[in-house]
């Protein structure tokens, strides 16, 4: 079963970050706070749009042809979506950093 | 806006009522502009006009070509309208093509309306109705209502269409798509008969 990553919390909405990775092979871990990739942080639906944009080369129309939507409805999806990532870099430019906690 | 892509099935009900989700553009400018051509020159058997964007009246006898220009006009018209109106309200970048293509298309529902202006009964109340004449006929009048509502229902289908195609070609939703929709209906209108009459005067002319 395919487990889907969680990026928001789930008692206050905000958003989460990883804080311990491990390595599968040699059992290493390593801690920290480390942001998610904003690709990560679109919902499942969204990030396959985004999968099938870049192995269509770019075209809209292979991707409307993939999807069997027209045109326009693939170009209004990408709009939302452009939208959307615009929401996200704005929060993470908003976010504190690093070098200014106290 | 964010357009839903995974449909589980084709829906019917999307293919009455949006069928732009499914086909713009190229496509539907070969499918509809042949329609609004038809449905134009239908109106030659029924003697009906098109004679503005939202308009259908039984009329005089012209030439063919007449009926043919009327439906022609009605689309550029709200093609052009519309693709402007679409310039100033949507934040995105959109096509020409797809904004004509699908008003073409959005015309569908005007292939009924000739041919339930054929019903004998229509006809017939019709031309009493245009000859001022009193005489009551329970069938004719019956089969003039019937024909009357199949009518508006395709007018209110066209419109709801034309409003679809014209949100999805611009990418443009809510009260401000709505709002400029239906002024640009309002100006097509105006617009589409003004030309269809400098058209009638030149046909006379002729």
């Amino acid at each position: 079963m395919r487990k889907r990553l969680p990026v928001e919390c789930p008692s206050c909405g905000q958003a989460l970050r990883a804080a311990r990775l491990r390595c599968p092979a040699c059992t290493t871990a390593v801690e920290g706070e480390f942001a998610l990739p904003l690709l990560a942080r679109l919902n499942d639906e969204d990030q396959l749009f985004v999968q099938h944009l870049v192995t269509c080369s770019g075209s809209l129309k292979d991707l409307a042809s993939l999807y069997g939507v027209s045109y326009p409805t693939v170009r209004n999806r990408l709009d939302g979506l452009i939208a959307r990532i615009k929401e996200l870099e704005t929060g993470n430019t908003n976010a504190p950093r690093e070098e200014d906690r106290p | 806006m964010t357009a839903n892509l995974t449909m589980p099935q084709r829906s019917l009900w999307i293919w009455l009522f949006n069928p732009f989700h499914y086909v713009a553009g190229g496509a539907a400018l070969a499918a509809g502009l042949p329609i609004v051509i038809i449905a134009s020159l239908n109106g030659a058997f029924s003697r009906s006009h098109f004679d503005g964007v939202l308009d259908f009246h039984a009329g005089l006898l012209t030439p063919l070509w007449f009926y043919a220009a009327e439906g022609l006009v009605n689309w550029l018209v709200m093609g052009a309208l519309l693709y402007a109106a679409g310039r100033v309200i949507s934040s995105s970048r959109f096509r020409a093509i797809d904004v004509f293509g699908t008003q073409a298309l959005a015309r569908t529902p005007t292939l009924a309306m000739p041919l339930l202006a054929m019903l004998p009964g229509f006809q017939e109340q019709t031309a009493r109705f245009l000859a001022m004449d009193r005489t009551f006929h329970m069938a004719d009048m019956a089969a003039f209502a019937m024909a009357i509502l199949g009518i508006v229902l395709m007018v209110i289908w066209m419109v709801l269409l034309m409003y679809r195609a014209f949100s999805v070609s611009c990418n443009v939703t809510g009260g401000k798509a709505i709002g400029v929709f239906i002024a640009a209906l309002f100006v097509g209108e105006g617009l589409s008969k003004a030309l269809i009459a400098v058209l009638l005067v030149y046909t006379k002319g002729l």
